[in-house]
C-alpha cells in the first residue's frame, strides 16, 4: 500500500468513506435485505400461482420439474430485481452527493488536494462496490433459498440473468442517480430526482430488458424441447402423440409460447455506458463551474 | 402593506419544506395527461385519471419523509428550544405540504374532466385523497420512528411501486388485503368495498400521522439522546 500513487490512495479512501456512509445510514443495506426477500419469495409465489397449469408429467419427472423451476424462478427473480434496481437504487443513491454538501463534508474535501473528477469517481465507485457486493449476496443467497423452497433449477441461466441484465441495469441506474444529483444542494430534493430518473428508465429501458429476459427464458425452454417431449411421453405414454403435437405447436417460433427477443443486449449496454460517460462529464463540468469558476 | 401573519407564516414554511416538489408533481401530471390525451385510443394503456392517482401519493409521501427528518434537519436543537412544541411545527409543515400538493392535485383532477371518458370530480379526488394521506402518514411515522429520512423514502417507494405493479395480484390472492390496496380501481370492486377501502386508508393515514406527532413530542428521543438511532 505504501508504494501506491497518491491518487490511488485518495480513490480508495473515498470508496471506503462512501461504503461506510452507506453502511451506517442503513438505507441501502436494508433495501437489499428486502430485495433478497422479494427474490426468495417471488419464485414460490409465482410457482403457486402457476400450480394450476403444472401437469402431472411435470410433477412426476425431475427433469421437467427442473425446467419448470428455471422458468418460474428466472422470470420472478428478474422481474422483482428489475423493479428494485430501478426504483429503489435510483431513490437511495441520489442523496450521495447532496448529503456531502449538506453535512459540510464537500467544503472540507475541497480544501484537500483532491480533484473534482477523482471525487466524482470515488463516490461513484463507492456506490458501485456496495451495489455489486449486495447483488452478489442477493443473487447467491436468493438462488440458494429458491433451490430449497422450489427444488433444482438451471444455475447457468440464473447466473447469466444476474450478470448480464440485473447487474448492468443496477450499475447504470445507481451511477446516473449519483451523478445527476450533483446539482442538488440539499438531500430533500434527491428522492424526487431519483423517482424522476426511475420513471424515465422504467418507461424507456425496462420494457426492452424484460422483453429480452422473457425471450432468453423461453429460448432456454425451446432448446430443451426434445427433452420435454421425451419426458412427457415417458410419464404419460397413452397421450404421447397428443402431447408431442401440443408441445411442437406451442414451442415453435410461430407458436404463442415463444416470444424471441427483438432487443440487442450489446446495443443497450452501449447506450447505458454512453449515458454514464455523458452525464459524468456534465457533472464534472458543473462541479468545475460551480466550485471553481 | 404587510401581508397577514398566517400568509407570511405559510410562505416561510413553504420555503422551508420546499415548493419545488409540488411544482414538479404538477408538471409531471400535466405532461402525463397531455401525453395520454394525445395518444391514439388503442395506445392508451392507462386511463388519464390514473396518472393523477399514481403521482400525487408518491409526491406527498416523498416530501413528507424530509419535512422534519431528524438526521437532516440542521437546526433541530434550536427547534427543540423554541416555545412552540415540536409537534406543532411538524403539524404545521405537514398541513402546508398537503395544501401545496393537494392544490396541484385538484388542478390536475379538474384537467381530467375535459378529457373524453372522464369520471366525476369527486370520484377522481377519491382516487388520490385517501392514498395520499395513507402513504404520507406512513412515511412521516417511519421517519420519526427511525429518525432517518431515507427510511421513509425507501418505504414509500417500495409500497408505491409494489402496489402499483402488484396490488391487483395481491388482492386477488389475499382478498383480506383489499382495504390496504392504495390503487384499487372502483370498476373492479363493489361500491361498498371501494368505500371501505378509502375509509380504512383515511383512518390509518390520519392515525399514523397522529402517531408521528406523538413521537416528536419526546424531544430527547428526536435529538437521539434516548431511543432511536443516534
Amino acid at each position: 500500500m505504501k508504494n501506491q500513487p497518491a491518487i490511488l490512495h485518495q480513490l480508495f479512501g473515498l470508496i471506503r468513506y462512501e461504503l461506510l456512509m452507506h453502511w451506517r445510514r442503513r438505507g441501502l443495506p436494508l433495501s437489499m435485505v428486502l430485495w433478497l426477500v422479494g427474490v426468495s419469495g417471488g419464485g414460490l409465489l409465482l410457482k403457486q400461482g402457476l400450480g394450476s397449469v403444472e401437469t402431472a408429467a411435470t410433477l412426476q419427472s425431475p427433469t421437467l420439474a427442473r425446467l419448470s423451476n428455471t422458468y418460474t424462478i428466472g422470470l420472478s427473480a428478474s422481474s422483482v430485481s428489475t423493479i428494485f434496481a430501478v426504483f429503489v437504487l435510483a431513490v437511495l443513491c441520489a442523496e450521495t452527493l447532496p448529503l456531502d454538501r449538506q453535512l459540510g463534508a464537500r467544503e472540507w474535501l475541497q480544501s484537500l488536494p483532491l480533484g473534482n473528477a477523482l471525487y466524482l469517481l470515488g463516490k461513484l465507485l463507492g456506490v458501485w462496490v456496495m451495489v455489486i457486493v449486495g447483488l452478489i449476496g442477493i443473487g447467491s443467497v436468493g438462488g440458494g433459498v429458491n433451490r430449497l423452497l422450489n427444488g433444482a433449477f438451471d444455475w447457468g441461466l440464473y447466473g447469466w440473468m444476474w450478470g448480464t441484465i440485473i447487474l448492468p441495469i443496477a450499475l447504470c441506474v445507481s451511477g446516473l442517480s449519483v451523478l445527476l444529483a450533483v446539482t442538488l444542494a440539499r438531500r430533500r430534493l434527491a428522492p424526487f430526482l431519483g423517482v424522476g430518473l426511475a420513471l424515465v428508465i422504467y418507461i424507456f429501458l425496462v420494457p426492452a430488458l424484460l422483453d429480452h429476459m422473457a425471450g432468453q427464458v423461453t429460448r432456454f425452454i425451446f432448446r430443451n424441447k426434445d427433452l420435454i417431449v421425451q419426458e412427457m411421453c415417458r410419464s404419460q405414454p397413452a397421450d404421447c402423440q397428443t402431447l408431442t403435437a401440443a408441445v411442437a405447436e406451442g414451442l415453435s417460433p410461430a407458436g404463442n409460447a415463444v416470444t424471441l427477443s427483438r432487443v440487442s443486449l450489446p446495443q443497450l449496454f452501449l447506450i447505458g455506458a454512453a449515458l454514464l460517460v455523458v452525464v459524468g462529464g456534465l457533472a464534472w463540468l458543473w462541479l468545475r463551474w460551480r466550485e471553481e469558476g | 402593506m404587510q401581508s397577514p401573519l398566517f400568509l407570511r407564516y405559510f410562505r416561510l414554511t413553504a420555503q422551508i419544506i420546499g415548493w419545488f416538489p409540488p411544482l414538479g408533481g404538477a408538471v409531471a401530471m400535466g405532461l402525463g395527461l397531455a401525453l395520454v390525451a394525445s395518444a391514439p385510443p388503442e395506445a392508451q394503456t392507462w386511463p388519464p385519471v390514473r396518472i393523477v392517482e399514481a403521482i400525487v401519493p408518491l409526491g406527498v409521501a416523498l416530501q413528507a419523509a424530509f419535512i422534519l427528518a431528524p438526521d437532516s434537519e440542521a437546526p433541530l436543537e434550536m427547534l427543540c428550544a423554541l416555545r412552540r412544541p415540536l409537534d406543532g411545527i411538524l403539524l404545521n409543515r405537514m398541513l402546508t405540504l398537503l395544501l401545496m400538493q393537494f392544490a396541484a392535485a385538484l388542478a390536475a383532477s379538474a384537467a381530467t374532466m375535459v378529457l373524453p371518458d372522464s369520471e366525476s370530480f369527486f370520484a377522481v379526488v377519491a382516487r388520490w385523497l385517501s392514498p395520499s394521506l395513507f402513504v404520507g402518514g406512513l412515511s412521516l411515522f417511519t421517519v420519526q420512528l427511525t429518525r432517518q429520512g431515507v427510511f421513509g423514502a425507501l418505504m414509500t417507494t417500495l409500497l408505491w411501486g409494489g402496489l402499483l405493479f402488484g396490488g391487483d395480484a395481491m388482492v386477488a390472492r389475499w382478498p383480506f388485503t383489499l382495504p390496504f390496496h392504495i390503487f384499487l380501481q372502483p370498476a373492479s370492486v363493489s361500491l361498498a368495498d371501494y368505500v371501505l377501502n378509502r375509509c380504512v386508508l383515511l383512518i390509518v393515514g390520519v392515525g399514523v400521522t397522529l402517531g408521528a406527532l406523538y413521537l416528536v413530542r419526546d424531544e430527547e428521543r428526536v435529538l437521539g439522546l434516548r431511543g432511536g438511532k443516534t
